[in-house]
C-alpha cells in the first residue's frame, strides 16, 4: 500500500517537473477542463449580471423621464463636440503624416467578459468567455483601459485561461515612463509585481509609472502596468528591489481586451498613400 | 466505476464553485478548498488503491485549472491521503469537530505540500499564512456538512455493492 503512495508521488513530481520544462504537454486535458468548468461560471455570471441589471433597471424607472431630458440635452451638446473632434483628427492625421510622423497605434482585439477566478484560490488566473473560435490563442496579450492584465496561457473553442501579471512565474519586460529604466517584472502576489534586474545607480523614484516596453514581443510598447510603490537599495549587492503596484484592480476585473494585433503597424506607407490621396483631392478642390 | 464517475462529478463541482466564489469577490484567504475535502472524504472511506488513485485526479484536477505546473496539487493530494488512509483505523470523523480539526490540518499542509512541490518560495510573503489559515478555517468551517454527507453517500453505496454481492452468492 505504502509503495503505491509512494509510486503516484514520484509520478506528480515526474509530472511537475515534466510540465516545468514542457509547459505545452498538458494542453489537451487543461482545454478539455476549461470547456466543462466555464459553462457553469458563465451561467452563474448571466444569472448574477441580469440580477444586477433588473435591480438597476427598476430603480432607475423611478428618475427615467428627468435623466432622459437631461441626457437629451447632454448629446445635443456631444455631437457638436464630436464632429469638431472629427475634424481635428483628420487634420491632424494629415499633418502627421507631413511630418512623416507614425499614427498612434491602436489595439486590434476581442473583447471579452471575466466569467471565475482559478479555483484554487489563489487567484492570480482568470478565465474569459473568448476562446479560439473568437481569434483568442496561446500567449496573447490582455489588456485592460487601466493597463496590462496578463497572458492567454489555455484556450478552448469558446474560453480562455489568462495568467496575471501578478503570477510569479508570468514576465513582462518594462520600462520608467520618466526615466526611460528598463527591467523584467515578475508577480510577488496581491496586486504587487517586482521589478528585476535594475541596477543600483539607475534613478528609479516612488511613484513613477513603468510602461510596457514592447521588447517581449507579447504585449505592445507604452501599456501602463503600475506604478513605482516602494524602492530599497541593499548593501552589498549591485541590483535594487522595486516594489510595483499594478494600475489594475484584479479583484474589480469585469472586462478585458485580448489582444490580437496592434493597428498602424507596419502600415505607415499605406497611410502616407491614403494622406497624399487626400492632401491631392483637396488641391483639386481648392 | 460508479463512484469514480461519482467522484468526478463533485470534484468538478466543486471546482466550479471555488472558481466562482473567487469571482464573486470573495477574498482568496476565504475561498474554501472543496476538492480537500473530498480527498479528506475519501481517505476516510476509500482507503485503498482506488482512493489513493482519486485523490491524484482530484489534485490533476486542480493542477489542470491552473494552467501552470502540472502535478504539484496532485502530489500534495496523494501525501494528504497517505497521511490520513494510514491514520483512519485510528481517527473516527463521526464527529463535527474531528472533522473540522482533520480538514483544518490537511488544507495546511496541502498548501505547503503545493508550495514546496511548485517552487512557490516568490509566493512566499506575509500574505502566505494569512491565506492558507485562512482557506483552512473556511473550509473546516464548511467540512462537517459536507463530509457527513460524502461519507454517508459512501457507506451507502459500498453497503448497496456488498447487499448485491451476498443476493448473488445466494442465487
Amino acid at each position: 500500500m505504502l509503495s503505491e503512495y509512494v509510486a503516484l508521488l514520484c509520478c506528480a513530481l515526474l509530472l511537475t517537473a515534466y510540465s516545468a520544462r514542457n509547459p505545452a504537454f498538458a494542453r489537451f486535458p487543461t482545454t478539455a477542463l476549461l470547456e466543462v468548468v466555464a459553462p457553469l461560471h458563465a451561467a452563474v455570471d448571466f444569472a448574477q449580471d441580469s440580477s444586477r441589471r433588473i435591480w438597476t433597471s427598476y430603480v432607475a424607472l423611478r428618475s427615467v423621464a428627468d435623466e432622459n431630458q437631461a441626457l437629451r440635452a447632454r448629446l445635443t451638446e456631444l455631437e457638436s463636440e464630436r464632429n469638431a473632434l472629427v475634424e481635428f483628427k483628420v487634420e491632424n492625421q494629415r499633418l502627421r503624416g507631413l511630418l512623416e510622423l507614425s499614427s498612434v497605434s491602436q489595439l486590434k482585439g476581442v473583447s471579452a467578459d471575466v466569467i471565475g477566478d482559478e479555483p484554487s484560490g489563489w487567484g492570480r488566473g482568470i478565465l474569459v468567455n473568448r476562446g479560439a473560435s473568437h481569434g483568442v490563442g496561446i500567449g496573447m496579450a490582455v489588456v485592460h483601459p487601466r493597463g496590462v492584465v496578463g497572458q492567454v496561457v489555455a484556450v478552448s473553442p469558446n474560453f480562455a485561461h489568462v495568467l496575471l501579471v501578478t503570477d510569479h512565474s508570468s514576465g513582462v519586460d518594462v520600462m520608467t515612463q520618466d526615466s526611460r529604466v528598463r527591467g523584467v517584472i515578475e508577480g510577488i502576489g496581491s496586486d504587487h509585481c517586482e521589478l528585476r534586474y535594475v541596477s543600483k545607480e539607475t534613478p528609479v523614484r516612488v511613484g513613477d509609472v513603468v510602461i510596457t516596453s514592447g521588447m517581449d514581443g507579447v504585449f505592445p510598447k507604452g501599456l501602463p502596468v503600475g506604478s513605482v510603490s516602494k524602492v530599497a537599495v541593499e548593501t552589498g549587492t549591485l541590483l535594487q528591489n522595486v516594489e510595483i503596484k499594478a494600475s489594475v484592480d484584479f479583484d474589480k476585473l469585469e472586462e478585458v481586451l485580448v489582444v490580437t494585433g496592434v493597428a498602424g503597424q507596419g502600415t505607415r506607407v499605406e497611410e502616407a498613400k491614403t494622406l497624399v490621396k487626400v492632401d491631392t483631392l483637396e488641391k483639386r478642390r481648392e | 466505476m460508479a463512484k469514480a464517475c461519482w467522484m468526478v462529478v463533485y470534484a468538478v463541482m466543486a471546482l466550479a464553485v471555488q472558481g466562482m466564489l473567487g469571482h464573486l469577490g470573495v477574498p482568496g484567504a476565504l475561498v474554501p478548498q472543496l476538492l480537500l475535502i473530498l480527498v479528506v472524504a475519501l481517505s476516510f472511506s476509500e482507503a485503498n488503491s482506488f482512493g489513493s488513485l482519486m485523490s491524484f485526479g482530484i489534485g490533476l484536477l486542480l493542477d489542470f485549472s491552473s494552467a501552470t505546473l502540472i502535478g504539484p496539487w496532485a502530489g500534495s493530494c496523494v501525501v494528504v491521503f497517505c497521511i490520513l488512509a494510514l491514520l483512519s483505523q485510528r481517527l473516527f470523523i463521526d464527529s463535527g469537530i474531528a472533522a473540522m480539526v482533520i480538514t483544518f490540518s490537511s488544507v495546511v499542509v496541502a498548501n505547503v505540500l503545493f508550495s514546496l512541490f511548485g517552487s512557490e518560495y516568490p509566493a512566499l510573503t506575509w500574505e502566505y499564512p494569512q491565506r492558507v489559515f485562512g482557506q483552512a478555517i473556511v473550509t473546516a468551517v464548511l467540512a462537517p456538512i459536507i463530509l457527513s454527507f460524502l461519507v454517508r453517500r459512501a457507506r451507502r453505496m459500498s453497503n448497496a455493492l456488498i447487499g448485491r454481492g451476498n443476493a448473488l452468492s445466494a442465487v
